[in-house]
């Protein structure tokens, strides 16, 4: 008894030292370990379904968070539409490559006021129970989309949409909207149908929606996964895909095991801490696209508190050294921005200059504002490596022109009431997101005067930017535009209401024998277009 | 014995009614704004407006709490604020994964923990007392979720016998189980180990010991049973907290459990769900208590006689 005792006590404490073991000498010896299963054959290795099938058609595609609702208008996160983007069409698509193409709609005409913008409507799309999509389903949509609490950003400038015949659908505009087009492509703006909607009521229909979509509804589990199946009448054609599902991995790194090990197919936004390993593996392929929508920025509070002098701004703005926060931040995959529009948004324009780094300058502008000796200032911070490490590096920066910066480190909730919503602040580093790839989308929000009290947390008001956002808005010639937008970013830079620093490039990560994946700055993801080439 | 237990269900009422009024004013006191973490922030003040009227955010503290306490008696816990899915769907659908784990995980730690423990105590400073001692030093120092990522790197990654992660089948029960048993299973060693030792001992051991009783009699019989007492308390407990501390293993294997969806719920203030997931690990704890004291009562007699007197 005792000495069988002693036995599994050993075998233990011995399993304990291997496996501390194993941790210890990762990567560079775990490879030539000859190992009957895993990715030994590069090219195979299903893990334990080895039975030869002739096309896979299976995919496990991984996100980061429980979604909010398969009701595509009930939810406007980033992860919600990934999965809605498969199951809803919109009238416009957003291809990633192609830009805007035709969705559910054949053609569109404006208006010579571009306030009314009517829709010829694809005929014999179906539905997924079996319905044919007709004018007023589309019609319906726009409308339950234009009154859900989650498409203001969107759908803000839409005043309603009404049935002109058996084929054609008029969108009506409270104002002139030069984004319109990008705005409808987003899944928030999806058709679904009529008939559901009213028979099943909206709690019913958030239960059993009926899309248009390549992929119809199968199951949600809470925190596990969605389950969702191929749908054979889609109007383009048959999804090569037949059974995807969407698994809840909050956990990026494990995320990032599980791809390795074959257990998930897709992994968008791979950890930056991942990258090189995941890059290294011989089932995996690494794809990096060109920018994103993200804009790290520091923004103050431009009415009260210290930094409502705009001297102080400018110092920061001349004493930030974008390619330092770039290095350190995100070990440098990304680019500096100087102008306050990402790369991949309409709008943004390579030439554009800010500030040079220049320390002898940002001295002299902070001895004119009265504080030759530097000061002492506390930043709010979302408590979260994303806006903590370079908000280290501008730290270390700033002291060298004697300001101080005190971190005031905040759960989410809280950081989002004390700044955004309450601008209970004085500087912070946050980032702003283009919802739609249109400069107006951050610009009008964060700096149109008729916005503070609700996104402009910045409380920057000037009537002859506000002057320039409107005509931009309005306006849907886009060399127009864009001159504006630069006229915008020259306020930005000379006013200093905030500060963009950098931006990301989007990474997707997905087994090699998938084809069509691609790394796209808005996280606009077709598993239709996806198909098993091995 | 059952009025005693009836008395024990009633005295949990009141507990339960302090512990929600305790979460409820927490989730309403701290900062933060339910509708705003759902709409993110970027979405426009209106926005916000209308969902906080939707999810009926607008009203005072005191017609919330009256309100949820009045649903919450007619068995009307609320939906989430975030998923709008009636808790308790999401709770249950949650509940046999977590459960599952926990019991394993348990069931693993006291099968080796126990015996580990019993012969530390019998061969108190010998080689297999000090190993097992290092052992559980090192199992208590290292957390759940890193024992979890060395058995990923060993098992799923090196040796490819088990699956890293999801809950499809009972092989993917094995690592989180793992993971959950080594730290509860030093905490049983430890506890296994001392309590053996203070009853070893004991007059009555060292009598049985000169009436010439055989040496497993005497460790079972006497000495272990008179030490079980403490051990089942701590395993009882170990139960109840497994049922939502498993947060970071859940996070490891990428687990739906109830942990996890605490955690999301109070980040994201969905006062529905982090009250529902509360009130029910307080039931739970309270009936785990129930069920060790009704236990304690079948290990010693002593124990018995004190409710049967009454």
């Amino acid at each position: 008894m005792t000495r069988r005792c002693q036995a599994l006590s050993l075998i233990l404490v011995l399993l304990m030292l291997a496996g501390a073991f194993c941790g210890c000498t990762e990567q560079p010896q775990g490879a030539a370990t000859n190992e009957p299963h895993g990715q030994s054959t590069p090219g195979g290795g299903q893990g334990d379904q080895a039975t030869p099938e002739p096309v896979k058609d299976t995919l496990v595609f991984s996100i980061n968070a429980d979604i909010v609702s398969i009701d595509c208008h009930m939810a406007r996160d980033t992860v919600s539409a990934i999965v809605l983007r498969q199951m809803y069409d919109t009238l416009v698509r957003d291809q990633p490559g192609e830009g805007l193409v035709p969705g559910l709609a054949e053609s569109w005409e404006f208006s010579a006021d571009n306030l009314q913008l009517t829709f010829k409507i694809r005929e014999g799309v179906k539905f997924h129970n079996g319905d044919t999509m007709t004018a007023e389903d589309v019609a319906f949509s726009l409308n339950r989309a234009i009154a859900s609490s989650f498409t203001s950003s969107f759908s803000g400038t839409m005043d309603r949409a009404e049935v002109l015949d058996s084929t054609h659908v008029r969108l009506y505009m409270k104002q002139a909207f030069g984004p319109v087009l990008q705005c409808l492509s987003v899944p928030c703006m999806g058709v679904v149908s009529k008939r559901a909607v009213e028979e099943l009521g909206d709690e019913g229909f958030a239960a059993a929606p009926v899309g248009t979509g390549p992929y119809k509804f199968v199951e949600w589990k809470s925190g596990e996964k969605v389950v969702l199946g191929a749908f054979d009448e889609y109007y383009r054609g048959s999804p090569a895909i037949k059974d995807l599902t969407f698994v809840i991995m909050s956990d990026r790194s494990t995320a990032a095991i599980a791809l390795e090990n074959n257990e998930i197919d897709v992994l968008y936004a791979p950890d930056v801490a991942d990258r090189a390993q995941l890059e290294s593996l011989d089932n995996v392929q690494f794809l990096t696209g060109n920018g994103s929508v993200y804009m790290w920025i520091i923004a103050f509070n431009n009415e009260s508190g210290i930094f409502a002098d705009k001297r102080l701004r400018e110092a920061i703005s001349y004493a930030i050294d974008r390619e330092e926060i770039l290095a350190g931040a995100l070990n440098g995959f990304g680019e500096p921005v100087e102008m306050p529009i990402v790369p991949s948004v309409f709008g943004y324009d390579e030439s554009f200059e800010n500030h040079e780094y220049d320390l002898d300058k940002a001295r002299q502008l902070m001895a004119e504002a009265g504080y030759p000796d530097g000061f002492s200032v506390t930043i709010k911070l979302n408590q979260s490596t994303t806006y903590t490490r370079p908000a280290e590096i501008v730290q270390a920066q700033l002291r060298k022109i004697g300001i101080d910066l005190q971190f005031e480190l905040m759960e989410r909730a809280a950081f989002l009431s004390d700044v955004t919503t309450n601008c209970d602040y004085e500087i912070t580093l946050f980032m702003f997101t283009a919802g739609y790839p249109d400069a107006d989308y951050v610009l009008y929000g964060r700096m149109h005067s008729g916005n503070i009290g609700g996104t402009n947390y910045l409380k920057y008001s000037n009537p002859e930017v506000d002057v320039l956002l409107d005509e931009a808005r309005a306006s849907t010639d886009a060399a127009r535009r864009k001159e504006l937008y630069w006229k915008v970013s020259e306020y930005v830079r000379d006013d200093v209401p905030f500060i963009p620093l950098i931006t990301d490039h989007v990474c997707i990560a997905a087994n090699s024998g998938l084809s069509g994946v691609q790394a796209s700055a808005g996280e606009l993801h077709y598993v239709f277009d996806y198909a098993w080439t091995k | 014995m059952l009025r005693y237990i009836l008395k024990r269900l009633l005295m949990m009422i009141p507990v339960i009614l302090g512990i929600s009024f305790i979460i409820f004013t927490i989730m309403s006191l701290t900062p933060g704004d339910p509708a705003r973490l759902i709409l993110g922030e970027d979405a426009p003040a209106e926005d916000v407006v209308k969902l906080r009227m939707e999810l009926g955010l607008d009203d005072p503290f005191p017609t919330r709490f009256a309100r949820y306490i009045a649903n919450a008696l007619r068995g009307d816990f609320g939906t989430s604020y975030r998923t709008r899915q009636p808790v308790f769907k999401e709770i249950f659908s949650r509940l046999p994964t977590t459960f599952m784990i926990a019991f394993f995980g348990i069931l693993i730690a006291v099968t080796i923990g126990l015996p580990i423990g019993i012969i530390s105590a019998v061969k108190q400073y010998s080689l297999i007392d000090t190993v097992s001692t290092i052992a559980a030093m090192l199992l208590t120092a290292m957390p759940g979720f890193f024992v979890g990522m060395l058995l990923i790197l060993l098992c799923a990654l090196k040796l490819g016998i088990l699956p890293a992660t999801g809950i499809a089948t009972w092989k993917h029960f094995i690592m989180p189980s793992l993971a959950v048993a080594s730290v509860t299973m030093a905490t049983f060693i430890r506890m296994t180990r001392s309590t053996m030792l203070e009853v070893i001992r004991q007059d009555y051991v060292r009598t049985a010991r000169a009436k010439g009783a055989s040496k497993p009699l005497i460790v079972f019989r006497h000495c272990l049973r008179n030490a079980l007492l403490p051990i089942v308390t701590v395993i009882g407990m170990n139960f109840a907290h497994q049922l939502g501390g498993t947060v970071m293993i859940e996070a490891v294997f990428a687990i739906p459990g109830l942990g996890s969806h605490m955690v999301t719920a109070v980040r994201q203030k969905d006062t529905p769900v982090v009250m529902a997931s509360i009130i029910f690990v307080a039931v739970v704890a309270g009936l785990m208590n129930l069920i060790v004291d009704i236990l304690y009562t079948y290990i010693d007699p002593r124990v018995k006689t004190q409710y049967t007197k009454r």
